[in-house]
C-alpha cells in the first residue's frame, strides 16, 4: 500500500502515501459526477448562508455591546443623542456609523477588528479610566477614516442633495450651502461628537 | 523507485473523504481566503491611509 517507513522522505511523500489523500485526489469509483456535484452544490449553499449569517450577526449592535468596553462607554453615551430617539423613529446602530457597506471594505474592517480582540484580551481599555485615556487616539482613527471617505457612513442615511435647506435653521442652511454642497467639507468636519462624548479637551466645532 | 500501489477503492472511505472535502476542507480554505483578502486590504490601508469615498 505504501513505502516502508525507511523509504518515506519528507512531508510530501508522507502525504501522497496517505490513504485519505489518495482517495481525495483520485476519481471517484463509487459516486457519480451528478451525485458529487449535487453534494458540492448543497455544501456551497450551506456555506454561503452560514457565512453571511455570521457576517450579519457580527454587524449588529448586540454583538458590539457584548463587550463591556463598548457597552459601558460609547453605548451609554449614544443613549440620549438624536440617533437614539428622534421624531422620525430611525435608530442608527453602531455598524451604521462604523462599518462600511462595500463588501471589500466591510471584510477589511472585520479583519481590522482583530485589533479589538487583541485589545479585549489584553484589557487595553477594560476600565473607564483606561478608555478615557485612549479615547483621543480611538476618536482620531474614526475621524481620519470618515474624513478620508467623506463621511460615507453618515451619507448612507443623510443625503446632502436630499436636504431641504429651507426646513433647516438658518445657521445650518448657510453652513451646508456654503461648505457641504460645494464638496469642500463632509459631515464629520463639522459634526464631531454627535454620538459619543468628545475626548476631553476637544473643542466642539459647529454643533454638539 | 517502485510505484506506490493505490489503496483499494472503498465506498465508505470515498464517502468520508467527500464529506470532509465538501463540508470541512473547502469551507476552511474559503474562510482563510476571505480572511487573507481582508487582511491584505487592512495592511494596505495602514500604509496608504484609509480609503476614499466609494
Ligand atoms: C471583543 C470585544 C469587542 C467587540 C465585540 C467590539 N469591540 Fe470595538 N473595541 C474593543 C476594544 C477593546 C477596542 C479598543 C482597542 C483598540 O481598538 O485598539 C475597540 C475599539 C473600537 C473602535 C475604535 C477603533 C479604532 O480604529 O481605534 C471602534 C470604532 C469600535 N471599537 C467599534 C465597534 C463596533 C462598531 C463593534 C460591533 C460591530 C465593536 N466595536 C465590537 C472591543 C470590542
Ligand atoms: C441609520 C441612519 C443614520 C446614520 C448612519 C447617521 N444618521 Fe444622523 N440622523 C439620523 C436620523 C434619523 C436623525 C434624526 C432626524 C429627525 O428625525 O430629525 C439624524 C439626525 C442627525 C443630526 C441632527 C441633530 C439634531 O439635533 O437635529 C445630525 C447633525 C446628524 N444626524 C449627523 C450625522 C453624522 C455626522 C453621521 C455620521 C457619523 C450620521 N448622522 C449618521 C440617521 C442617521
Ligand atoms: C461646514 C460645516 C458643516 C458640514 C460640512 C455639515 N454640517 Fe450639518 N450643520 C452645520 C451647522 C453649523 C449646523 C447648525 C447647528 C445648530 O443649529 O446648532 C448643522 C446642522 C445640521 C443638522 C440639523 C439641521 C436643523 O436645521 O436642525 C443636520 C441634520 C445636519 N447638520 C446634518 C449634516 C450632515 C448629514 C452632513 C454631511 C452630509 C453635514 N450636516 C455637514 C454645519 C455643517
Ligand atoms: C451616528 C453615528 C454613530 C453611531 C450610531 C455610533 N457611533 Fe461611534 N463614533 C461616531 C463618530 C463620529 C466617532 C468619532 C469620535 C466623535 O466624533 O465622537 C465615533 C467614535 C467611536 C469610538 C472611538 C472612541 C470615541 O469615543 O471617540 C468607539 C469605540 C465607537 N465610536 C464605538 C461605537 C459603538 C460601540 C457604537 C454603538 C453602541 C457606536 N459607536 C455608535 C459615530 C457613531
Amino acid at each position: 500500500m505504501s513505502l516502508p517507513p525507511s523509504r518515506r522522505r519528507g512531508l510530501w511523500s508522507w502525504l501522497t502515501g496517505n490513504v485519505w489523500f489518495q482517495t481525495m485526489f483520485r476519481p471517484s469509483v463509487h459516486f457519480s459526477l451528478a451525485f458529487l456535484t449535487l453534494g458540492g452544490f448543497v455544501a456551497g449553499l450551506l456555506f454561503w448562508g452560514g457565512f453571511n449569517t455570521v457576517l450579519e450577526v457580527a454587524n449588529t449592535e448586540q454583538f458590539c455591546v457584548s463587550c463591556h468596553e463598548m457597552r459601558d462607554n460609547v453605548y451609554q453615551e449614544l443613549q440620549g443623542t438624536i440617533h437614539w430617539t428622534n421624531p422620525s423613529g430611525v435608530r442608527a446602530t453602531c455598524p451604521d456609523c462604523h462599518v462600511p457597506h462595500p463588501w471589500t471594505l466591510k471584510i477589511a474592517r472585520k479583519m481590522a477588528a482583530s485589533k479589538e480582540i487583541w485589545g479585549k484580551v489584553f484589557g487595553i481599555v477594560d476600565t473607564r479610566e483606561k478608555f478615557l485615556a485612549l479615547r483621543p487616539t480611538l476618536a482620531q482613527h474614526e475621524w481620519d477614516r470618515m474624513s478620508a471617505n467623506k463621511s460615507a457612513e453618515c451619507r448612507n442615511c443623510h443625503k446632502p442633495e436630499s436636504m431641504n435647506l429651507r426646513l433647516q435653521t438658518p445657521q445650518a442652511a448657510s453652513a451646508h450651502q456654503s461648505q457641504l454642497l460645494t464638496g469642500e467639507k463632509s459631515c464629520i468636519d463639522c459634526h464631531k461628537g454627535i454620538a459619543h462624548k468628545l475626548p476631553v479637551g476637544e473643542e466642539i466645532q459647529g454643533f454638539d | 523507485m517502485m510505484q506506490v500501489a493505490a489503496a483499494a477503492p472503498n465506498k465508505w472511505r470515498e464517502m468520508r473523504a467527500f464529506v470532509a472535502l465538501a463540508f470541512l476542507v473547502w469551507p476552511f480554505i474559503a474562510v482563510a481566503f476571505v480572511g487573507a483578502y481582508g487582511f491584505a486590504f487592512w495592511s494596505y490601508f495602514m500604509l496608504a491611509g484609509p480609503p476614499g469615498p466609494q
